[in-house]
């Protein structure tokens, strides 16, 4: 029996329609170490990065960098200093799939891939981040997955010229997708983005409230002598 | 409600009885798409398995512990000393209460959600002991034959005609046909879906 598309451009739509849902719901996170080397402040991600999620300095947070702060931190001047932990970092402002520390690392630490989410974390520079699916081992939730990228390759299988196009189909099953998308999204967060609150959420277990926020004493304090 | 039932109406409902234009897979992977959606919807499958703690880990990925059904976490409890970790914090809170708590060692009291497939526990041990219950939503499990059985409700069996009626009509491009199906489909669920989540309300238990 002849099939009026092959299975190599279904794989290429379902591996694209995978992409477009985890593109704009951002949920696939990983994680890497940078190999720092003293006096470099620009350092490559993976092309597969979507967003820095969070950047740790040997367990402790690098901020990403206000935007007022930088064109203050561009004056040749300021571009001199060193720390051994930077304060901030920017990402893709200064070049596409970069990560730029300031202030100017003097340290080199190594980096290592296994251990990133324990004993490794107090030992290395880590940047998590959203990612793009690979299909292989990123993917997006298995229980809406073939649910959802089936109608994602029909809506573009439809649209394909030749002997199988239908723009009416194809209209229907794309209207089909955003909508299952959307669906999706909204219960997928409903687990991962906020805590449940079943079992301590009346007001005995305010004890365990953790404390509300303050500035972090190594940037905004300064000693008086009194 | 084993598999064939549902195939048996559905074939019926489609006029197929011979399912000579619909095949028995087409009607496998419909009927296996539904029953992920419903247990997705719904929550209906909540499971507990004991996993190991392991020193100095911040954050517990499960299809690495061995649960590979998962789908959020309701629930943690520290066998160790017998207490519930408590679930009113977010990652945002976490950082805000101690911005190294990646790092930050002692007997865990937190968790809170850090993607689909994980979880973050603060402090962390800093020699692991002992071991913790975690209490999850699971996915619906992989049905591999016709008797294999259907773990939902029997009153809302009608999902599983409606899903997969609505479906095979939209493989025959019936567009118009199939909304109905649609429509149907997903007024149960989400009757099905509150009824889920209201399971263990207290206001229930009252009226018992």
């Amino acid at each position: 029996m002849a099939f009026v598309w092959d299975s190599t451009t279904l794989t290429r739509l379902y591996q694209d329609g995978e992409i477009a849902f985890a593109t704009t719901n951002k949920c696939i996170v990983d994680r890497i170490a940078l190999s720092i080397v003293a006096g470099t402040d620009l350092y490559e991600v993976p092309d597969y990065t979507l967003d820095i999620r969070r950047v740790t300095w040997k367990g402790k947070p690098v901020d990403p960098m206000p935007g007022k702060l930088q064109q203050k931190i561009f004056d040749g001047r300021i571009l001199t200093q060193t720390a051994e932990r930077p304060d901030y970092y920017i990402f893709n402002n200064v070049q596409r799939g970069r990560i730029k520390f300031f202030p100017k690392p003097n340290v080199t630490i190594g980096a290592v891939t296994n251990d990133l989410y324990g004993a490794e974390i107090k030992n290395r520079v880590i940047v998590e981040f959203f990612r793009v699916p690979d299909s292989a081992t990123y993917k997006i939730p298995m229980w809406f997955r073939r649910r959802l990228l089936k109608t994602y390759v029909l809506s573009r299988a439809f649209l394909m010229e030749g002997k199988g196009v239908n723009l009416k189909a194809a209209e229907y099953y794309e209207s089909k997708f955003n909508d299952l998308s959307l669906t999706y999204a909204a219960e997928m967060r409903a687990h991962f983005e906020r805590g449940r609150t079943l079992m301590l959420s009346d007001p005995a277990s305010e004890s365990y409230n953790v404390a509300s926020p303050r500035l972090n004493p190594d940037k905004y304090w300064i000693g008086v002598d009194y | 409600m084993i598999r064939e039932d549902i195939k048996a109406v559905c074939s019926k409902n489609l006029a197929d009885l011979g399912m000579t234009y619909w095949t028995p897979t087409d009607l496998d992977d419909s009927i296996q798409d539904c029953y992920d959606d419903i247990i997705g919807m719904s929550g209906a499958k909540v499971k507990k398995a004991t996993i190991t703690w392991v020193a100095e880990l911040a954050y517990y990925i499960f299809p690495g512990h061995g649960i590979t059904d998962y789908l959020g976490t309701l629930a943690v409890f520290n066998n160790n000393n017998n207490r519930f970790l408590c679930d009113k914090t977010s990652l945002r809170q976490l950082e805000h209460a101690r911005e190294d708590w990646e790092i930050w060692r002692g007997t865990p009291f937190m968790w809170t959600p850090a993607a689909p497939d994980r979880i973050a526990i603060a402090p962390n041990y800093s020699t692991a002991v002992g071991t913790f219950d975690i209490y999850y939503l699971a996915s619906a499990e992989e049905l591999v034959s016709d008797n294999a059985l259907i773990d939902v409700a029997n009153d809302v069996a009608g999902l599983f005609q409606d899903y997969v009626t609505a479906d095979m009509l939209e493989q025959s491009e019936e567009f118009i046909k199939a909304q109905k199906y649609w429509k149907s489909y997903y007024e149960t669920l989400m009757e099905y879906k509150e009824r889920c989540s209201k399971l263990a309300a207290s206001d229930i238990l009252m009226r018992v």
